[in-house]
């Protein structure tokens, strides 16, 4: 089923509205946008038929429902499954009906992206309502908020384990510290081969010096 | 089409060579007030037609893009926004009421250092082979007398490569929705026109010559036949609204 793309439209223009909003009270997530201008990230959904690309632009994301170039990265699954992956407990993608091509990179820099974003949301509700009103809306949307913290707060977890265990680009800790270990032994081992063998080469002259 | 061909001017049979200047008649009488009654008529959605217009087009910095029966330059100022100073935007109309009203408004929003205005016939677009990157026109192509001579106008002025973008009523997908949409253009627009621009045959007017448009699949395969390729639409708001979009290979 295709979504109007009337409907769409009006979807997306909300959104861009709620996103500049938030990324006006989060400077540092502005800066760290910066070095990512020009990237693209496309989520296709198969059901319902949509597709959504969000093009990160100097310090801002603006979404769209059309863009020429190639994305940079590709996400591709139904409604249920993309969302799914915000809610799932276990973080790899094998059976959760999503898959991922083209620049795992940019997957990885929205996860720190994510990691970093720190919105005031009692400065936006004081700005429009007062003092008076946002200070018990506050409390109430920070209750309700801790849930859905806690799965945006999975989120980056669950990117780092499909770099690291689905995809394999990148070694996992555990993997790394084995490999430091390695190649400490191994810097041990040669330390001691070559103080063998200089005991060894002056054995040898002292010999030939007495024979 | 020749002179003495008969054409339609909504429901009312006319001679090809009367047709512009009865449309210009209603233009000239609904300039004024054309943007306050785009709003009232679609509910404002008519802006979500014309977002969604602009994303299709895909239009870069430094490009250069004619906007046809441009009116009072909803599409143009957002194409100069995109373009950029090194860009450009030809707000083109054969209704210089309607021009008038598009470049004050313009004007006053600060857009003009990207902007030309032409008051140019569809049918015989006055610019050099190969010029535009990207042609739009919305609402317009069911007043031209000719389609397909304006189709084939525009596929000489774009660039090889370049996109035409047709933004037009159409035939809405379902009957439901048609019965609906019937009642609503041929009774309520009429009135909305005489209470809001004291003009109720020119509402009248725009709910027929609606009806006498060629439908999704015909206009498509009128670009085909202009000489254009990847053809395709998409229905918005059930099929009331439909873009074309085509590619001059």
């Amino acid at each position: 089923m295709k979504v109007d793309p009337a409907l769409l439209t009006a979807i997306i223009a909300a959104a861009n509205k709620a996103i500049a909003t938030a990324l006006a009270y989060d400077p540092g997530t502005q800066a760290a946008l910066r070095p990512l201008h020009g990237k693209v990230l496309l989520i296709n959904c198969t059901a319902p038929e949509l597709s959504l690309f969000a093009v990160i632009e100097n310090d801002g994301i603006r979404l769209c429902s059309y863009y020429e170039p190639v994305p940079n990265c590709s996400l591709t699954g139904s409604a249920t499954a993309l969302l799914g992956l915000l809610w799932r407990d276990n973080h790899s993608l094998a059976d959760s009906g999503v898959m991922v091509s083209g620049e795992p990179s940019l997957l990885s820099n929205i996860q720190q992206l994510l990691k970093r974003l720190d919105i005031d949301w009692r400065q936006p509700i004081t700005d429009v309502l007062g003092e008076t009103a946002a200070y018990p809306l506050t409390r109430i949307l920070s209750s309700q908020g801790l849930w859905l913290h806690e799965r945006a707060r999975r989120l980056p977890d669950w990117l780092a384990d499909l770099l690291t265990e689905e995809l394999q680009l990148l070694p996992s800790a555990e993997e790394l510290a084995l490999f430091y270990q390695d190649v400490n032994d191994l810097r041990t081992d040669t330390e001691r081969l070559q103080a063998r063998l200089d005991q060894l080469r002056k054995t040898r002259t002292i010999n030939g010096t007495s024979s | 089409m020749a002179q003495d061909d008969y054409t339609h001017f909504g429901f009312e049979k006319v001679r090809a060579h009367e047709k512009a200047a009865k449309v210009a008649g209603v233009f000239h009488s609904v300039a004024a007030k054309y943007d306050l009654m785009n709003d009232l008529m679609s509910g404002g959605v008519h802006r979500l037609w014309k977002m969604f217009t602009i994303e299709m087009a895909a239009v870069r910095p430094g490009q250069t893009v004619l906007d046809i029966a441009g009116g009072t330059g909803d599409l143009a100022a957002k194409f100069s926004r995109l373009v950029g100073p090194e860009g450009k935007v030809v707000l083109a109309d054969i209704n210089n009421s309607m021009l008038n009203v598009g470049r004050d408004k313009l004007l006053d929003h600060g857009i003009s250092q990207n902007i030309c205005f032409a008051q140019a016939d569809a049918q015989y677009l006055p610019f050099p082979d190969n010029t535009f990157d990207c042609i739009t026109i919305a609402f317009g192509l069911r007043n031209v007398t000719d389609k397909d001579l304006a189709l084939s106008s525009m596929l000489r002025v774009l660039k090889p490569g370049g996109r035409l973008l047709i933004l037009e009523f159409s035939k809405p997908q379902s009957e439901l929705l048609a019965k609906a949409y019937d009642t609503y253009s041929f009774r309520l627009l009429p009135i909305m026109g005489k209470l809001v621009a004291n003009d109720s045959d020119s509402y009248r007017y725009l709910a027929e010559s609606i009806r006498m448009h060629p439908d999704q699949e015909t206009l498509r395969e009128m670009m085909v036949a202009a000489g254009f390729s990847q053809c395709s639409y998409h229905n918005m708001t059930g099929g009331v609204v439909a873009l074309h979009k085509g590619i001059k290979p």
